[in-house]
């Protein structure tokens, strides 16, 4: 299997950084997004193949890129929301928007790597 | 008349005026240090821990927040839709429409899908009549509960919200202002903090929003002022909250909570009887009361202040609404004062009495009244030939030094507090603000308070007249 | 001053005021300006070197954090181990240096609230490698309360368990915010700490302190909470109320006599406390108490004494609150006294004022729109969404459901506990079935669309149209013809009861009826009673009515014949019989409730 690139969006450069060396240990190709622009920006030029995604970030939230990637760019990527508050309606909307997984912070790296590779196998079946 | 006699009594002038000034010197530069040391202490306190952990807690008290609305059918969907997303778990908003002329009532209903509920009501209610209290039909507004009555004023308003509301306490605020998430957990932390004493009220600093990017509810980017009139109010809003009311928090002697973000133990707000429907000054006024009820009744107590940031409202841009402003608040502050003249050097009343009371007679009132007459005298005496020039011009440089001070004083404890104004440009402007205000913005002030002062003292109709929509003629 | 008067002038003369010295003052406060001036600039630029540096040893901590965070011994290869020593090395190296040990200390706590799971379980172990937890162990002895404080602050969130000896002597300390840190960190630290907490303290225990200890521990992991009501005898007034709230809290319904007693506490809020406790946990042996100290409270007393009758009182109460509704002043505590009334015989002060009196005509064209609207299904997107999240989510609960039903009686679960209960329950019941409703729950819903009280009425409309689209998704299609036949015949026997209640409706029996309409914690309290010797149940009825006459009534209220003697006193036929289906309840719907 070649590498797997995903999209890391998370506005804490310190999680960002700690999930990005894990991630890179398991595998992943990964690139790490601060803020909502500048996702914009990379998936102009790049398509992913997973992303993870804050919902709290400056310009755009995680579900409005959420929603940008399923209605503007019509990608059929999984999408898994990261998200402080266990806020039952910022749940709902996720799903709602389209994402597959979610996980409240604070994340366990493991279980990510786990929920990561559930949603890759998914796909491909 | 005799020279002489004339010349002693202009001596003692120039006395009387010496004293005032060093008294004032004495008086801020002790507030300064106060406020430094309230500041320090305030800061060190709160720099660990995690406040938005107990929001949940099933020991947080429950609030109520009222927003009283008037003609806001702009804005009133949007600044709802921000009160519903503070952080907090067990709170109600509760927008009092005082009989509004506009669509206010109809943009709340259909926005929020608002549906009459059947309340039983007190017979023997003080307020105005009722027409209907509203609920949402959708559970993600249950938090919303919306009044509609008949008009009667910014303090009728706030009173009927204290009335039906079943909460421990109750938050009068502005529709226009903007709450940060973390509002309410401050405020909770305030009133539930203090052992020794019942907090029967908490206030907060009022920060300026103009030119400050808000997006969707939330503040995004904290910008000065572009707006010279809204500059020199932030140095004015600056140096009275972040050094005045700090210095008498830090006494306890706080006399003051700004009517866009106060708090209050709702059971004590309704023994003292709610808001003074009579006064432009309500929001002072309430504090005197309640203040005093407590010392009648041999009840500790105290107020507290929340130096952070959490309440931006707007300042008036334009000089007329700012004069409109400024008279009214000067009309409050001497209604107030009339009433409560029995707290005035009272020993009964500790430093209330002997220290806050007199401050907001002689600086607060006193002082623009002074200045403004003895600005005419001193043209008065030129003409007359009988100006002691040298005394003049020493006195007004030191006291023109003195404001500066001060007011950089002001700037250099919010660089050093917040420092939400990063831009050095951003620092350099308002300190070239500092320069030029006693030339400018000062005296508009000063006429405002006259104005507002000679308005009530001797035209007491139109003053009376302006009630019904106090509060409320802000510029957004 | 040329004057002959020369004298009498110098005596009132005004003292000379020193220009000099207004021009002194004028200098020394523009050079404070300018030392202001600076500072604003000096400090400023302060700042930004501060954060630069910070951020610039963030970054090169940061990576190394990761490293040892995500090392595994066993997986890792020779290089990799190699490495791992070397990065060691690097940054004890690093740690020498105390701002590095600052960063990196706030890089681990920050690191803390994102992690969970065994990560975090390595991060408070790489804090105690870096020798961290000495470090802050150190300013344990500052003289300064801040450094004192965050120092127990960092051990607390890094869980330096072996600590707890030292921070916790701290309980009693005269600074206000290191005492309030110890109390928080002696309680997180470990799961005795509660209880040295509560048997230590000597300070008051602020509202806010309250909270954050009670926060701290509804997360410590399995928690076994001790018996809190060993401390409603301590003499600290704010150990008994935090105890009180404890005791709401963990539900722990021992030491009733104490709670009881402290009905009468001088306190208002242990008081009120004590009322919130014995409402929720029914002790119902109390309403003599709350009824002897009632006058005396301020108005939330009042209240919550109210409130507490309204949930268990008896007929016997009606008297007393009666007298308050005529007696009281205050409208709100009157008002109450109304509704605690009628909560207990509904019905029986009904509202006078301001009451519309509607036509037969009106009437019937309520009933018409009823009609109406049943056939309307109008769900929007959103709540089919809900619906369909909360069912597929729920799929365990619904198969659970299904075989309690093919274990129980043809009838939904819900019927047998809806006559009995308070109008408060049944529409909580009635919400209650759409989450966990199935058709059987809709046809019943069917049936209280024709029930006496127009809330019910509603509310039942409401749910059954959401429960019909819900059990349509489920099962692809109902049979809409099959159910309105099942659907006539449970009308049928839903008009025989009620024509049965209706002649029962004049008859005195009917009070006691209406008593044992109770909340939805009493009607499961029935059932416990019942349902393990369900044969012996109508013996002890028989045996306490006989006895009944034989005891005073002082006795049987001293001696606790209390509710199963009242509610269970008398039964009529119908009322057996609702008694009979309670025998057949199964068990398991308890737990359904509550899940």
């Amino acid at each position: 299997m070649s590498t797997i690139k995903l999209l890391l969006a998370e506005d804490d450069e310190l999680l960002a950084s700690l999930l990005n060396f894990r991630l890179k240990k398991g595998g992943f190709d990964v690139a790490i997004c601060t803020d909502g622009k500048k996702i914009k920006e990379y998936l102009k030029d790049n398509t992913p193949d997973i992303i993870v995604s804050d919902i709290m970030m400056p310009y755009f939230s995680g579900l409005e890129i959420t929603d940008y990637v399923r209605n503007t760019l019509k990608l059929d990527i999984p999408i898994i929301i990261l998200s402080s508050a266990g806020n039952e309606e910022n749940i709902l909307n996720a799903f709602k928007l389209g994402a597959n997984d979610f996980l409240s912070k604070p994340v366990s790296p493991a279980e990510l790597i786990l929920r990561l590779k559930k949603e890759l196998t998914n796909k491909v079946i | 008349m005799d020279n002489g006699v004339f010349n002693i009594i202009l001596d003692y002038i120039n006395i009387v005026f010496f004293v005032f000034t060093v008294v004032l010197f004495t008086f801020f530069t002790l507030m300064g240090y106060l406020s430094t040391r309230n500041s320090l202490h305030y800061k060190d306190k709160n720099s660990f821990g995690d406040l938005s952990k107990v929001m949940a807690s099933p020991l947080a008290p429950s609030i109520t927040i009222i927003a009283p609305a008037y003609n806001e059918e702009m804005t009133i969907v949007e600044n709802i839709r921000s009160l519903l997303s503070l952080k907090y778990v067990d709170y109600e908003v509760m927008v009092v429409n005082d009989g509004s002329k506009d669509d206010t009532m109809q943009k709340m209903i259909d926005a929020y899908d608002l549906e009459k509920i059947e309340q039983r009501i007190d017979p023997n209610w003080k307020s105005k009549p009722i027409r209907g209290i509203y609920k949402s039909k959708h559970r993600s507004f249950a938090k919303l509960t919306v009044i509609d009555k008949e008009n009667g004023g910014k303090s009728d308003a706030l009173n009927t919200g204290m009335y039906l509301s079943t909460n421990q306490y109750v938050g009068c605020i502005d529709v226009d202002c903007l709450l940060l998430p973390d509002a309410l957990l401050h405020v909770v932390k305030s009133f539930y903090q203090q052992t020794e004493k019942r907090v029967i009220a908490v206030g907060g600093v009022i920060r300026v929003a103009n030119s400050c990017v808000i997006n969707g509810g939330a503040l995004e980017q904290i910008n000065l002022p572009e707006n010279l009139l809204a500059k020199f109010q932030l140095l004015e809003y600056t140096r009275s909250f972040l050094l005045g009311r700090m210095a008498f928090g830090w006494l306890d002697s706080l006399l003051i909570i700004s009517g866009a973000f106060g708090f209050f133990d709702r059971e004590i707000a309704l023994a003292v009887g709610g808001y003074d429907t009579n006064t432009v000054g309500e929001d002072m006024e309430i504090i005197f009361r309640m203040r005093r009820y407590m010392v009648e009744n041999k009840l500790p107590h105290t107020i507290e202040y929340i130096p952070d940031p959490l309440c931006w409202t707007e300042v008036p841009e334009s000089r007329k609404i700012l004069i409109n402003q400024r008279d009214r608040w000067s009309r409050g502050n001497l209604e107030t004062l009339y009433t409560h003249k029995e707290m005035f050097f009272n020993p009964k009343y500790g430093r209330l009495g002997l220290l806050s009371y007199p401050y907001w007679f002689f600086y607060e009132w006193l002082a623009p009244l002074l200045e403004f007459f003895g600005f005419f005298s001193i043209i008065l005496f030129y003409y007359l030939g009988i100006i002691n020039l040298p005394f003049f011009i020493a006195i007004t440089s030191v006291i023109y030094m003195y404001s500066i001070m001060f007011s950089l004083y002001a700037i250099l404890w919010e660089v050093f507090s917040y420092n939400q104004y990063n831009k050095t440009t951003d620092i350099l402007k308002l300190i070239g603000c500092a320069l030029i205000e006693p030339f400018i913005f000062h005296p508009i002030v000063v006429f405002a308070a006259v104005r507002g002062n000679y308005k009530k003292l001797f035209k007491i109709k139109s003053g009376w007249g302006t009630i019904t929509r106090k509060g409320f003629a802000k510029a957004t | 001053m040329k004057l002959p008067t020369l004298n009498i002038y110098s005596l009132v003369k005004a003292p000379l005021i020193h220009q000099d010295l207004i021009w002194d003052l004028t200098f020394l406060f523009g050079g404070l300006s300018v030392v202001y001036f600076s500072c604003i600039f000096y400090y400023k630029s302060k700042l930004k070197k501060h954060n630069v540096d910070k951020a610039k040893r963030k970054k090169e901590l940061t990576p190394l954090v990761s490293e040892f965070l995500f090392y595994n011994e066993k997986e890792g290869s020779l290089p990799e181990k190699n490495s791992y020593i070397n990065k060691k090395i690097e940054i004890r190296e690093l740690l020498k240096n105390h701002k590095n040990k600052a960063v990196l200390t706030e890089i681990l706590l920050d690191l803390k609230i994102d992690v969970s799971g065994e990560t975090r379980l390595v991060l408070f172990k790489l804090y105690r490698d870096l020798h961290l937890d000495e470090y802050a162990f150190e300013c344990l002895h500052s003289f300064k309360w801040v450094k004192v404080a965050r120092g127990m602050f960092q051990l607390t969130q890094m869980q330096a368990t072996e600590y707890y000896g030292f921070i916790s002597k701290f309980i009693n300390d005269r600074r206000p915010v290191v005492r309030e840190q110890a109390e928080i960190s002696t309680v997180t630290l470990l799961h005795e700490g509660i209880s040295y907490f509560l048997d230590n303290t000597k300070y008051k225990i602020s509202e806010w302190q309250q909270l954050k200890i009670l926060e701290v521990l509804t997360n410590l992991e399995n928690f076994d909470p001790p018996r809190f009501y060993k401390w409603l005898t301590s003499k600290n007034k704010y150990v008994v109320l935090f105890s009180l709230r404890l005791i709401k809290h963990y539900d722990q319904n021992d030491g009733e006599k104490s709670i009881i007693t402290l009905v009468k506490h001088k306190d208002a809020q242990i008081k009120k406390e004590a009322i919130h406790c014995i409402k929720k946990f029914n002790f119902t042996n109390s309403r003599k108490q709350l009824k002897a100290v009632f006058w005396k409270n301020k108005v939330d007393v009042k209240i919550a004494i109210l409130d507490t009758l309204a949930e268990f009182g008896f007929e016997e109460d009606i008297a007393f609150l009666e007298t308050v509704e005529n007696k009281e002043s205050n409208f709100l505590v009157k008002s109450k006294a109304i509704s605690s009334i009628n909560s207990i015989l509904p019905g029986t002060v009904v509202p006078t004022e301001n009451i519309e009196v509607l036509t037969p005509e009106e009437n019937s064209s309520i009933k018409v729109n009823i009609k109406e609207e049943t056939l309307k299904v109008d769900l929007t997107e959103e709540e089919e969404e809900i619906i369909e999240h909360i069912l597929t989510e729920r799929e365990v609960g619904i198969i659970d459901d299904n075989s309690i039903q093919t274990k129980g009686s043809k009838s939904s679960v819900f019927e047998s506990l809806f006559n009995f209960c308070d109008l408060e329950t049944k529409l909580f019941m009635i919400d209650q079935m759409v989450e966990i409703g199935s058709k059987k729950e809709a046809l019943f819903l069917q049936t209280l669309i024709d029930h006496g009280n127009k809330a019910v009425r509603k509310r039942a409309l409401q749910v059954k149209l959401q429960l019909e689209k819900s059990v349509d998704l489920l099962e692809n299609g109902i049979d809409y013809e099959q159910n309105e036949t099942t659907a006539k015949k449970e009308d049928v026997e839903v008009k025989i009861v009620e024509n049965v209640n209706v002649l029962l409706r004049d008859n005195e029996i009917q009070v006691i009826h209406n008593t044992q309409l109770k909340s939805l914690e009493f009607c499961f309290l029935k059932e416990e009673v019942v349902v393990p010797k369900p044969f012996d149940i109508l013996e002890v009825e028989f045996h306490m009515d006989t006895l009944k006459p034989f005891i005073s009534k002082e006795r049987q209220e001293t001696e606790g014949f209390n509710n199963v003697v009242e509610a269970n006193g008398g039964l009529t036929k119908d009322e057996r019989n609702f008694f009979n289906k309670y025998l057949e309840f199964p068990n398991s719907s308890k737990d359904k409730f509550n899940g």
